[in-house]
């Protein structure tokens, strides 16, 4: 029988790990494709059918170790009479089931051949070492959907189930479960190519260790690689916000007393200096996900263009995070913005700057020297207020939790569930940002150059991002 | 030492985030010399090394780190004055022409020895308190001052701060802090030695011992202890016939008794000794120690990659997909998107029903290879004419509508206005079965009840084909849950479904206006209308 050998029944040790990704039409193997490969770009996805004709093969590198090739594969279109195709080859020629797949995959190599594109998926589930069988658990159960079971159980190749659009709202997963197991197949593993989850990643790739066992240790590599990617990920970005927020907090503006006019002037500038930092922080989570500001629509966290819409010196985008802003009017200055007033050697809100500046009399005297400067020449400086540091903080982890549960597959805004932060995260951020305000030096607002990075900056940049993470574990990313 | 280079070269420039851009021609230069490497630290380094920038970092670095040796150099020689200075006073400051050996080696080693202890405590405390506090930390205060008033620019003050961290920072900054204070002492111990040294040599001194309250017995033993370390190592020492004579009671008499009593340099040999063994060598070890532990750490301290100037780099220069190919291509000719081939166990040809549409449809084949461009609604989907005799309901792949199956359709009907139900088709045995009752008593009009939320495949035109060539004067597909399909889908891909399916009915051999669209589940005003002339209600 010259039917073509899968590699790894050959005497040479395995040079890499194979899963195919089959499945019927349209069904999101290619969205999976992106989404494992952390390639936005990866083939072409669209509503039609049809739209991979061809095999692509992805290669996932593991450190130390052998890597993992996924294949993408055209959609098993006409599964029913690729069935009964296959039958009536068996009753022509009493092969049995290999011999007959294999035979079929030999011959459907011609283009004109009905079953061409079928027979591209199978000669390439032959040649894998596992295959992942992505099915849309919106559908229920169909024929086809057993027909194509029935052909794939036949590949004596093992056969993962892989239950796309879980988190959709007509998904049928215990149906789908119940289904799979009357042909034999409990070991499945339910991931959503468009809401990531981490978690249900890590099951994937130990699933298939389970089902070809001898790469289990390649596979748990590749698994705990992509772990530690995240956490990367995920403390950079955390560490982004952390910057960010000491950034806008240590952001002073200054006019001098008797030159009431130039107040609105000062108040312009430190606002769209803080906006444009903002911008920055979302155009830069972004990017460390590897989302661009435009191919991207985040409509759902209304941003466009790498920004987002609602301007955060607006009390009604504070409002939205349970932030209330109501000192800042009181105090003279506009919303979002608090005046920092030296009149007879008291500071207004000073309470935040003398436990940072505690036990560190070098600093602590350049920083009171300059405020003490700024009295002598009747200077007003103003800050960014209590309520928009909060509200940044925020948004900042709106977008964060939001992009940790994005798959690369996602080609539209999905319908998440809005991850807000918890209120006494985001009041806890603007407790530990406050304390950058007696130290203007550290913020890159007011230093054109950048920010100065001293042990205590980087120790309050470090505690910001704890309570960053602490907050995201809280909201379930 | 290269790679702790090319460390800080990499933590110099990547605060600049427009230098260290990837996407730009530099950037991208650099990705290419980068991805040789192995290890993501070292591809992170490599990437930096080979940007054009890296050589004025490497510059910058190199100013910075003769500054810190200069300052360190600078506190060494300080601090070997003011040993010196300070053990001079000691060994020769007081009036009196005798010399306490307790008190001069008090005054020696006592502050030292305090601040060893100290130094231990804090370290065995545990966290990175000794990095925090001690002479070594003056060190690198005074260099950080000096750096930051020498080097104003941009790319100097990024060099500082990626020294400050690499070396100062944890985890290597308690070692390299601790070697500093080590070092600083040791240079204290050194010329303290020197100091008496040079007063031994050059004066008479009388070395005693006094006491008000304490036996003869406690100084020979303390001393004798003392003179244990020294001993060892060589040094002369008095023995305990000579401590004893050496106890001071006063008067210009007693000092000749004392001294004549005293042997050859015993005296001195007990002071340098213990000066080496319980001052500049215990210093000299640990600092060594401290040193070997400060370089090794400086060394194998990787990359922060958790750093947003780093990470943001990874997915460019270690992505988790390596590469990609096709490895068994597409078609050559492509086949439209739908294929027009029926497969082989299917009936051949469908049976093309008469309608008026023949020249349209000649039109549709002409550019069948063309995705179907439908704009707006369907086709035919407002004219649905009566039918001309019996209607038969079949369900293909669809779920149950709400109304149950066959569906209501119009209120105080019979399910689907009384047509015959030939039940949901769901596989090709179910499909034969309809196929059967459908040649047996041929209706009029059939109606394939369609889900608009399913993408139409080969297998969809070859069911239809079947459908159609199965006797039925005419095959009309009814396209129900519409407000599902475009809930998922955006107006553009819902337009595009729509005229997917319409290519699959042609395909399959029905004309254009075979597709009529209509919710069973959420019917519209206009539905109800189609519906009865679609059923003949």
């Amino acid at each position: 029988m010259s039917a073509p050998k899968a590699p790894h029944k050959a005497a040479t040790p395995p040079q890499a790990i194979n899963v195919a990704v089959v499945g019927h039409t349209n069904v999101g193997k290619t969205s999976l494709m992106r989404t494992l490969t952390r390639q936005r770009g990866f083939g072409a996805v669209s509503i039609r059918p049809a739209t991979t004709r061809h095999v692509e093969m992805a290669e996932l590198s593991v450190p130390g170790s052998l890597p993992v090739r996924l294949y993408d594969t055209p959609g098993l279109e006409d599964s029913s009479g690729l069935l009964a195709y296959l039958d009536d080859l068996r009753t022509r020629t009493g092969f049995d089931w290999i011999d007959a797949i294999d035979r079929f995959v030999a011959e459907a190599t011609d283009d004109h051949h009905p079953f061409a594109q079928e027979a591209k998926s199978l000669a390439q589930v032959r040649r894998s070492d596992a295959a992942l069988y992505v099915v849309d658990v919106r559908d229920p159960v169909r024929a086809r959907h057993r027909d194509e079971l029935e052909i794939l159980g036949r590949c004596a190749v093992p056969v993962l189930p892989v239950l796309n659009f879980i988190a959709d709202p007509d998904a049928q997963i215990d149906h789908w479960r119940e289904q799979l197991a009357r042909v034999n197949m409990h070991a499945l593993v339910a991931f959503d190519t468009v809401v990531y989850d981490a978690a249900g990643e890590a099951a994937l790739y130990d699933k298939i260790a389970a089902l070809a066992d001898r790469f289990a240790a390649p596979l748990a590599r590749l698994r705990d690689d992509l772990a530690a990617r995240r956490a990367q990920v995920r403390r950079a970005s955390a560490v982004e916000v952390a910057e960010m927020l000491v950034d806008a907090a240590g952001a002073q503006a200054g006019y001098a007393l008797d030159q009431r006019q130039a107040q609105s002037d000062a108040e312009a500038d430190l606002k769209a200096r803080v906006r444009q930092r903002e911008a920055q922080c979302v155009e830069r989570l972004l990017d460390l996900h590897g989302f661009g500001a435009d191919d991207v629509r985040l409509s759902d966290f209304a941003i466009s263009h790498g920004r987002w819409d609602q301007d955060i010196f607006d009390p009604q985008t504070l409002a939205q995070y349970g932030v209330s802003a109501s000192k800042a009017a009181a105090t003279g200055a506009g919303v979002g913005v608090a005046i920092d007033v030296l009149a007879g050697g008291m500071t207004l809100g000073g309470a935040a700057a003398t436990g940072a500046a505690l036990g560190f009399l070098y600093d602590t005297a350049r920083t009171y020297g300059g405020r003490l400067q700024a009295r002598l020449r009747r200077e007003v400086r103003l800050r960014v207020d209590d309520a928009t540091l909060q509200g940044l903080a925020a948004r900042q982890m709106q977008l964060l939790a939001a992009l940790l549960k994005r798959g690369h597959g996602a080609i539209a805004p999905a319908a998440t569930e809005t991850l807000a932060p918890g209120e006494a995260t985001v009041r806890q951020l603007g407790r530990q940002a406050r304390r950058a305000r007696s130290t203007p030096d550290w913020s890159a607002l007011n230093r054109p150059g950048g920010a100065t990075s001293g042990r205590r900056r980087s120790e309050l940049v470090a505690a910001l991002a704890d309570t960053v993470e602490a907050g995201l574990d809280a909201a379930g990313a | 030492m290269t790679l702790t280079r090319d460390r800080l070269v990499a933590e110099t420039l990547a605060a600049d985030r427009d230098v260290a851009d990837p996407a730009a021609g530099a950037g991208r230069e650099a990705l290419a010399a980068a991805r040789r490497h192995q290890d993501v630290d070292a591809k992170v380094c490599a990437f930096f090394a080979a940007l054009p920038q890296a050589l004025a970092a490497r510059a910058a670095l190199r100013r910075q780190i003769a500054l810190l040796r200069w300052t360190v150099l600078g506190g060494l020689v300080l601090a070997a004055l003011a040993g010196a200075l300070a053990a001079g006073r000691a060994i020769s400051g007081g009036e009196r022409e005798v010399v306490n050996v307790i008190w001069l080696l008090g005054g020696l080693l006592g502050l030292h020895l305090v601040a060893l202890v100290i130094w231990l405590a804090v370290l065995v405390a545990g966290g990175d308190g000794v990095a925090r506090q001690g002479l070594g930390r003056g060190v690198v205060w005074l260099w950080r001052r000096l750096a930051g008033t020498v080097a104003g620019d941009p790319l100097n003050r990024s060099a500082r701060l990626a020294l400050m961290a690499r070396l100062f920072g944890p985890p290597a900054g308690r070692w390299t802090v601790s070697t500093g204070s080590h070092g600083l002492w040791t240079a204290f111990l050194a010329g303290g030695l020197v100091s008496v040294l040079l007063v031994l040599a050059t004066q008479h001194l009388v070395f005693v011992w006094e006491t008000t309250i304490l036996s003869a017995e406690h100084y020979t033993a303390l001393i004798g202890a003392l003179a244990a370390g020294p001993a060892a190592l060589g040094f002369p020492v008095p023995d305990a016939a000579a401590v004893a004579a050496a106890e001071w009671r006063g008067g210009a008499q007693a000092a000749r008794m004392v001294a004549d009593a005293q042997g050859e340099g015993a005296w001195a040999g007990l002071v340098v000794g213990s000066l080496i063994v319980y001052g500049l060598a215990p210093r000299l070890l640990v600092g060594l120690l401290t040193g070997w532990l400060a370089r090794r750490a400086v060394r194998r301290t990787k990359l922060d990659l958790t750093k947003p100037a780093f990470a943001r780099l990874i997915p460019d220069l270690a992505p988790v997909m390596q590469s990609a190919r096709v490895v068994d291509a597409s078609p050559a000719r492509l086949p439209p998107a739908v294929a027009a081939s029926v497969p082989a166990p299917a009936p051949a040809p469908p049976h093309t029903p008469a309608t008026g549409s023949d020249r349209r449809r000649g039109l549709r084949r002409a550019k069948a290879n063309a995705p179907v461009a439908v704009t707006g609604g369907l086709p035919g989907g407002h004219h649905v004419a009566p039918p001309a005799g019996p209607v038969a309901v079949l369900g293909w792949e669809v779920r149950t509508p709400r109304t149950g199956w066959p569906p209501v359709v119009t209120p105080g009907q019979p399910p689907a206005g009384g047509a015959q139900d030939l039940g949901i088709v769901d596989g090709r045995r179910a499909l034969t079965a309809a196929v059967a009752l459908i040649a047996n008593a041929p209706p009029a009009r059939l109606v394939v009840v369609a889900d608009m939320t399913a993408t139409p495949d080969r297998g969809t035109v070859a069911g239809l084909a079947t459908l159609a060539g199965a006797g039925a004067g005419e095959t009309l597909v009814c396209l129900t849950r519409e407000s599902v399909a475009r809930a998922r889908l955006s107006d553009e891909d819902a337009r595009q479904r729509l005229a997917d399916w319409v290519a699959a009915a042609h395909d399959a051999g029905l004309p254009l206006s075979a597709v009529v669209l209509l919710d069973l589940d959420a019917p519209g005003a206009e539905d109800a209308d189609r519906a009865a002339r679609l059923f003949g209600v």
